[in-house]
């Protein structure tokens, strides 16, 4: 043995000389002789192995230096080969891999295994000289690692100047412009070369058996105690893809027509492998049949995608798939380590497949920061593996300070894990690379590569280390940092908005994409940095899911771009309409990253969000506001992509291979969005079972039933209509026959929901009920409304999934289903009915609502989530008895949040700041639906959450709430008052209804508020009036707007003439909006004053009263313009509405009139829903109420009307039996000399709002 | 309210009330006697001599013997049935105004809401009438009804709202016109209350505008817009319009006793018949009558300003007494 002080000597001669070569190198760097200073470097490099007292370094120096001997040889031979052919060694020699592909390749793949990353493995010398100076430290003694850090940076200045010679090997076509076969470079080139490439891949392959040789005959001492194992760990699903890549290469050669099946073949036996492979953890098997599944989606989809090169694409894809399955389920650091490495070398020349600048430039920029990542990470793997994480944790709680270590160690994880899931701030190679691979690419590594380095850290962090022993043990002595879960948390939201932000400001489609996926992980990030049960659950769901979706979304913008050649949104313009099916896929993916039901976003969204709230209710405000701007990003795409209008030429949608590809994700998208139970039992739960087992988790939630919370009631009214969905679709090219269908299915939704009336209470079922019938009658008014109009199957469709959606609310028995709902009806499907006509203002109403709608959804999503966590269930059953146990502060936040949220929805002031909530642009009878049924989902939501919590009891326990109440009662008040003065104001006969919608709502939101028994009676009443009214007032505007296709009152005039049916149902709905005795209207009306002023509300009782003028003025105005006064010449051919538009109206007047003179029965109902509040029933009568305040007698009121009225006619009809058509007195003055008159000659509008005093 | 009544029995009351008394046959010749009255005894103000009293009878006789002339380009439905409309309001009303010491009207009917609804419909009637009508003076007509119609409701509101929480008592409020009846027999007539005070001066206010009598004649200015609504109207039809100014007269005027003055004389049915005639007639004097014959015609935008300011305010005064309490 050599003395102490010579290796102490090696040690600084090591250093020297490699300085010496790494600086020669640099120096050289313009020259491919740059190469040889990295051999000088090695030779430093063994030296200082050598001084390391071990046998790991000995081990690793002697493999060192005759593997590289070997490698640099060969890279020798090859670069002489070029040199030869370029005839000079000097730059440029860029593009020379295309004229001698095979030399380059050898050469590339010689100096990668120089550094110890190559497909064909090397012995791990780099890993056993570090892992000998690890040995040689003290965990105590942080100092005392300098050799260690020592060779860290070696490497990491070997690893950059390796990737600088080599890449611009492959970079830029400024040496040659000549293509070679690489067969015929094959063959012309030297036998050496050969050769040497021949004893690389044997060397490498059997480096395990080197290795073992070189231990049993050169180590000194017993080394079970100091070697390690870095056994690589060979699962038969990853044996499979890595000797599939093989294959692939070489069948590619012998027979290309077999490559493609064959790498399909490969990857899905591969597949069914990972599947049944369950040896591993369920850490690993979740993410290795997530990954194996992929490997299989990806192949299928390039079938189309890929159109050259196609060998070497396919042997590369699954060599990437390999590694990355070898990875996840490696069972040591190093074999997790060399696979990590493989994988960044494939997927690095994965993206830069394209051979373009900016894929070349995303290409080095990945392969430097994974590369650095790695090598940084490298050393604290190897620490792990030497201290199992008991050990360290006996040694760190020796001495306190010494935690200072483990964050060091930590932290290097933490760059080399989050640099491969893209974590600000290691994220900016992904803007670039995602872009820049090819969408077949760009996929997985969005939804697969990214993943990988949340696997690391939940594998190392989490199963290793385990998490509770790691909490307990790191409390910063500098920053008081009380755990790593709060940097994670911390960079995960600051990761979050970062994404966010980016891709709502990114132009190119597949960069959006990028950012948007720095944003789901930052998400991700956030929530796992919670590490309790749910949060976790949370977490690796959404890892599930974003990469399903993402991976959709990336493959379909693929088939985009490959259509049409552009990567700007902007170009991409209603490409979705010449290619259906693409389009569908991506409008599915995108929606469900987008959180919205029934996807599978929501689900892993919604138990994130759960588990972020138990943590802190503030975080999942955070997330659930970048969430938002992702909403403006995707939206718009969906927008631009499928409804605007498309310019460009005809186009072919994706290739059968490709359209299966997307079929199963988006397929496996609404799988997972209904039966999120699939998921969560086979894959997820036993993971953070797992995660659990290590201890020191927060483990609240663990004891909630995950499956039961998630649980949407699937009740048989909502289920028929959204299977019913399906029927306008099938029926699509007949329009008629898909709207009749749509009839169908709510009026057989109707009939079942009257059967199964007993499951529901009385609130749910006259909703629901409201809603089938309505329903119906506005789908029959919609076979007229859009006889000529296009794409009505699209239209039906989505009006059934919104009903479907508005039953499901109606008829849910848990919060999750309810809001699941909510979601359906108030998101997408409508946002796609709004803006069905696809004009350019309906576009943007539709698109502002569906914002606006997103922020009130937010709100209710936040108070949602609470609800749940604070009351530990989503079952409105069991919500009672645990809400009397919650305190006054929650209370008030939960019903302030939920309170806010329904407004929103009922567009009260002031959170209606516009009309958002009611696009005007709609069809006129989806207007009318969203006015008469839709909006009331806010109300009947309140309701029904005050009486889940526990009725009228909770006003006495929480004072809170009587102020609450009492401000949405004067924001109802007002908004009576405010929409009727705008429906004064306005000309759009839609937008006069539309003001008039907010201000009736007003009312209810009045009634409701109030919490008496007439309060809420005369609110719910008024609520199914205004079903009935609103609906026939906006079916009759559509029938005028059908027949004259115009919009402003005043250029109508005169139309009662032509339209006397009509103009007769108009009349029905405006006495009854207008509240005339004995009207509908008036009775609700009537009885909310009663209960205003029964409770001493003088100025909302003002208020309300004023709103009743300002209806009269309103709908007078109305009456006067359109139908009344003179004809204008435009109407004159202005014809009666058809019958399909007539009968329902008709139906729906039958309503109003029964409604109104027997509101009783109504009322009778509401006293069973006044009972359940806890509520004192009020004296009901078919004919009204019969005693006590409000107490009204419709019937009798109708019954003295009609005996005068008859009276009036008989004593008419008797005298006026002589009768005269004469002219119109005009004082002499011809009639046409007299301006017609329009609604902005009414004084009142005029004097009242100031605009002119004449 | 079944305890007394049997169904039918109930019926029967609320169908006489209709045509017999208070509304119907006894409305309307008060109405049509009042009318006649109000012309003379202007007439005599102006130093003219005037009409008979039973002119007003007389027109509407010989109305209903004319040929009806409908205008080609009238909306007919609406046309024909827009003087029904408001009459038929006007009936309804009627019938559920309480006489004080003579009838009570029907229970839970007879509320100040149902009549701050129904008076508008004779508003409202004008308004279809004028509009339906096509003429251009109709048109115009119609907006002048319209704004002047939410210009009076606008001090009615506040007059109903302070009478019903002064009964109310309590932050409540009360709106049964018998329960008002009843509350001033106990504690005095509003009218000699100086917290009413004010919304009785704004009732008197009102009551010309409602019944469009000058200077609120806006909306059928004779001399200006040659009746406005009513200038296509002719036999029975132009006779229910009048027939409706009648019995409006009565049931604001009747209202107006009922809510601010309702003190009875003794309990002899006949003598209180009369007795509330006469008060009637008097606030009909006052109101009415005396102002007409001593005024022009406002413009619209005055009228309008002049119920927003002078009429609400003082509304709003009695209010807002009635909320603090005194």
């Amino acid at each position: 043995m050599l003395s102490t002080a010579i290796i102490q000597s090696f040690l600084y001669v090591g250093i020297i000389i490699s300085l010496g070569g790494l600086i020669l190198a640099s120096r050289l760097s313009k020259t491919y002789l740059a190469f040889l200073g990295l051999c000088i470097a090695d030779i430093g490099y063994v030296c200082i192995g050598l001084s390391i007292p071990n046998d790991s370094a000995y081990i690793g120096s002697i493999a060192l230096m005759s593997f590289n001997a070997v490698a640099r040889l060969a890279a020798l031979i090859a670069l002489i080969r070029m040199a030869k052919v370029s005839r000079a060694l000097k730059l440029p020699l860029a593009g020379i891999a295309k004229e001698l592909p095979y030399s380059s390749v050898v050469f590339a793949l010689a100096l990668f295994s120089a550094i110890e990353i190559s497909p064909f493995f090397t012995p791990d010398a780099k890993h056993h000289i570090l892992y000998g100076a690890i040995l040689l430290g003290d965990p105590l003694h942080i100092s005392s690692y300098g050799i260690a850090v020592l060779v860290t940076l070696i490497n990491i200045a070997k690893l950059v100047m390796t990737l600088f010679i080599v890449h611009s090997l492959f970079q830029g076509n400024s040496y040659s412009h000549k293509t070679e076969n690489a067969w015929n470079d094959f063959k012309t080139s030297p036998l050496l070369l050969h050769l040497f490439f021949a004893v690389l891949v044997i060397f490498g392959l059997g480096s395990h058996e080197f290795i073992h040789y070189l231990t049993t005959t050169y180590a000194q001492n017993t080394f079970s105690q100091q070697f390690p194992d870095f056994t690589l760990t060979w699962k038969t699903e990853t044996l499979i893809l890595y000797m599939g890549a093989a294959l692939v290469l070489a069948g590619g050669f012998i027979l290309p027509s077999l490559r493609k099946p064959l790498a399909f073949v490969i990857a899905a036996v591969s597949f069914i492998f990972a599947a049944l492979d369950h040896s591993g953890s369920a850490l690993s098997y979740f993410f290795a049949v997530l990954s194996g599944f992929m490997a299989m989606i990806i192949t299928l989809y390039s079938f189309g995608y890929i159109k050259h090169n196609e060998t070497s694409y396919y042997a590369l894809l699954l060599l990437m798939f390999a590694s990355i399955l070898g990875l996840l389920t490696s069972e040591n650091s190093g074999s997790f380590f060399v696979f990590w490495e493989i994988m960044t070398l494939s997927s690095y020349v994965l993206v830069a497949f394209d051979d373009t600048p900016k894929a070349h430039y995303a290409a080095k920029k990945y392969f430097l920061m994974s590369g650095i990542g790695a090598v940084i990470m490298l050393p604290a793997l190897l620490m792990l593996q030497l201290h199992n994480a008991q050990e360290l944790y006996a040694l760190l709680t020796a001495k306190e300070a010494i935690n200072v270590f483990l964050y060091v160690c930590l932290i290097a994880l933490f760059i080399g894990f989050g640099v491969k899931a893209g974590v600000f701030p290691f994220h900016s190679w992904l803007p670039d690379a995602h872009p820049a691979a090819p969408s077949s690419v760009s996929a997985p590594l969005s939804g697969i590569l990214t993943k990988t380095g949340l696997y690391g850290m939940l594998f190392f962090f989490s199963t290793f280390l385990g998490f509770g022993l790691l909490q307990n043990s790191l409390v910063c002595p500098f920053f008081k940092l009380p755990s790593i879960g709060v940097v994670l948390i911390l960079l995960g939201i600051i990761t979050m908005f970062y994404g966010e932000i980016k891709a709502y400001q990114a132009i190119e489609i597949k960069r959006l994409f990028a950012y948007s996926t720095i944003g789901q992980i930052g998400e991700i990030c956030m929530t796992l940095g919670v590490f309790s049960y749910l949060a976790t659950t949370g977490a690796l769901f959404h890892i599930f899911n974003h990469a399903v979706m993402k991976d959709l979304i990336f493959l379909c913008t693929g088939v985009f771009i490959l259509r049409s050649g552009f990567t700007k949104i902007e170009d991409l313009k209603g490409l979705g309409k010449v290619m259906p099916f693409t389009a569908s896929c991506m409008v599915i993916g995108l929606l469900s990253i987008l959180g919205l039901p029934p996807l599978a976003g929501f689900n892993s969204k919604f138990i994130m969000l759960l588990g972020l709230a138990e943590y802190s209710p503030y975080l999942a405000a955070l997330m659930l506001l970048a969430s938002f701007i992702g909403c403006v990003y995707y939206t718009r795409i969906i927008r631009i992509l499928v409804f605007e209008k498309y310019t460009g030429p005809q186009v072919a949608d994706a290739t059968p291979a490709m359209k299966a590809a997307l079929g199963a994700l988006a397929f496996l998208c609404v799988l997972f969005g209904i039966y999120p139970e699939l998921v969560l039992n086979t894959l997820i739960a036993p993971v953070t079972d797992l995660i659990a087992d290590k201890g020191g988790f927060n483990l609240s939630g663990q004891g909630l039933d995950l499956v039961s919370l998630t649980t949407v009631t699937w009740k048989s009214p909502a289920l028929i209509i959204v299977l019913g969905a399906v029927l306008p679709v099938i029926l699509r090219k007949n329009p008629m026959q898909s709207g009749i269908a749509s009839v169908f299915v709510l009026g057989f939704a109707s009939v079942a929901l009257l059967v199964t009336m007993g499951q529901y209470d009385t609130l749910s079922c006259i909703f629901a009920l409201g809603i089938t019938v309505i329903g119906a009658t506005t789908a029959c008014y919609s076979i007229g409304y859009l006889e000529h109009n296009h794409a009505q199957w699209r239209y039906y469709a989505s009006f059934l999934c919104m009903c479907g959606g508005l039953v499901g609310v109606a008829t849910s028995s848990n919060l999750f289903s309810f809001f699941f709902f909510w979601e359906i009806m108030s998101s997408w499907t409508l946002y796609f009915v709004i803006i069905h006509e696809e004009t350019r203002e309906s576009l943007w109403e539709g698109f502002k609502y569906f914002l606006f709608n997103m922020i009130g959804a937010g709100f209710l999503f936040l108070g949602v989530i609470l609800t749940v966590h604070w009351l530990g269930t989503a079952d409105f059953a069991e919500m009672k008895n645990s809400f009397t146990q919650l305190d006054a502060g929650k209370v008030t936040v939960l019903f302030a949040l939920l309170t806010i949220g329904f407004l929103m929805k009922a567009a009260q002031l002031p959170f209606r700041i516009d009309v958002q909530m009611h696009p005007a642009t709609a069809p006129t009878p989806v207007s009318g639906y969203i006015s008469s049924v839709l909006l009331k989902s806010a109300l009947f939501g309140l309701a029904k959450l005050f009486l889940v919590f526990g009725g009228i009891s909770l006003f006495a326990e929480h004072i809170n709430l009587a102020y609450l109440s009492e401000i949405s009662l004067y924001i109802g008040a007002v908004t009576i008052v405010m929409a009727a003065s705008f429906a004064v104001l306005q000309s759009d006969i839609k937008l006069v209804l539309i003001y008039s919608t907010v201000s009736q709502l007003g009312y209810m939101v009045v009634g409701i508020s109030l919490g008496t028994s007439l309060g809420v009676a005369g609110g719910i009443l008024h609520l199914v009036n205004h079903l009935f009214f609103k609906d026939l007032l906006f079916l009759v505007a559509g029938v005028i707007i059908a027949q004259t296709h115009i919009y402003s009152m005043d250029k109508m005039g005169g139309l009662g003439l032509k339209m006397p049916k009509t103009l007769a149902l108009f009349a029905i709905g405006a006495v009854c909006v207008i509240g005339l005795p004995p009207s509908n209207g008036f009775t609700s009306k009537w009885i909310i004053y009663h209960a205003l002023m029964e409770q001493g509300y003088v100025l909302p009782a003002i208020l309300s009263l004023i709103g009743s003028v300002l209806t009269l003025a309103y709908m007078t105005k109305f009456l006067h313009s359109v139908f009344l006064g003179q004809v204008k010449p435009s109407m004159e051919t202005v014809h009666e509405a058809p019958k399909t538009m007539l009968i329902p109206m008709a139906l729906l007047s039958l309503g109003c009139i029964v409604t109104s003179v027997f509101p009783g029965f109504v009322l009778l109902a509401i006293n069973k829903i006044l009972l359940s509040a806890g509520l004192q029933p009020l004296d009901v009568a078919p004919w009204g109420i019969n005693s006590g305040k409000g107490a009204w007698n419709a019937t009798l009121t109708a019954i003295l009307f009609f005996i005068v009225w008859y009276i009036g006619q008989k004593v008419l009809r008797k005298f006026s039996k002589q009768e005269r058509q004469t002219a119109i007195y005009t004082c002499g003055i011809p009639a046409e000399n007299f301006a017609p008159s329009t609604s902005q000659d009414i004084y009142s509008t005029k004097i009242l709002f100031g605009t002119e005093n004449k | 309210m079944q305890d007394n009544y049997s169904y039918l029995a109930f019926l029967g009351v609320a169908v006489f009330n209709l045509l017999i008394f208070p509304g119907g046959l006894f409305a309307l010749g008060l109405g049509v006697l009042f009318k006649g009255l109000d012309r003379k005894i202007e007439a005599r103000l102006q130093r003219r001599v005037g009409p008979p009293v039973i002119q007003p009878l007389i027109d509407i006789v010989k109305l209903s013997g004319k040929e009806a002339m409908i205008p080609e380009t009238a909306q007919r439905p609406l046309f024909q049935s827009a003087p029904l409309l408001g009459f038929v309001g006007m009936a309804v009303c009627a019938s559920l105004l309480p006489i004080p010491g003579v009838s009570q009207g029907l229970p839970y009917m007879g509320d100040m809401l149902v009549y701050f609804y129904l008076l508008q419909l004779p508003a409202v009637a004008l308004m279809i009438a004028g509009s339906s009508s096509s003429s251009p003076f109709g048109t115009l007509g119609f907006s002048r009804e319209m704004t002047l119609m939410f210009a009076y409701e606008i001090p009615l509101l506040m007059i109903i709202l302070a009478i019903a929480m002064k009964v109310g008592g309590d932050n409540f409020a009360e709106f049964s016109l018998m329960n008002i009846i009843n509350y001033q027999e106990q504690n005095g007539q509003f009218i000699t209350n100086w917290v009413m005070l004010p919304a009785f001066f704004a009732y008197l206010f009102f009551l010309p505008g409602t019944t469009g009598v000058p200077p609120f004649d806006i909306p059928e200015a004779e001399t200006e817009i040659v009746e406005g609504p009513l200038l296509e109207y002719s036999g029975i039809s132009l006779a229910f319009f009048q027939l409706t100014g009648a019995i409006k007269s009565i049931v604001v005027l009747g209202f107006g006793v009922v809510v601010f003055f309702p003190m009875t004389l003794g309990d002899n049915i006949l003598v209180n018949i009369l007795w509330f005639a006469l008060k009637c007639f008097i606030l009909m004097l006052v109101s009415c009558t005396f102002v007409k014959s001593a005024t022009g015609r406002f413009r619209i935008e005055q009228a309008f300003g002049f119920y927003l300011k002078i009429p609400a305010l003082l509304a709003a005064i009695s209010l807002i007494l009635v909320w603090l309490d005194f």
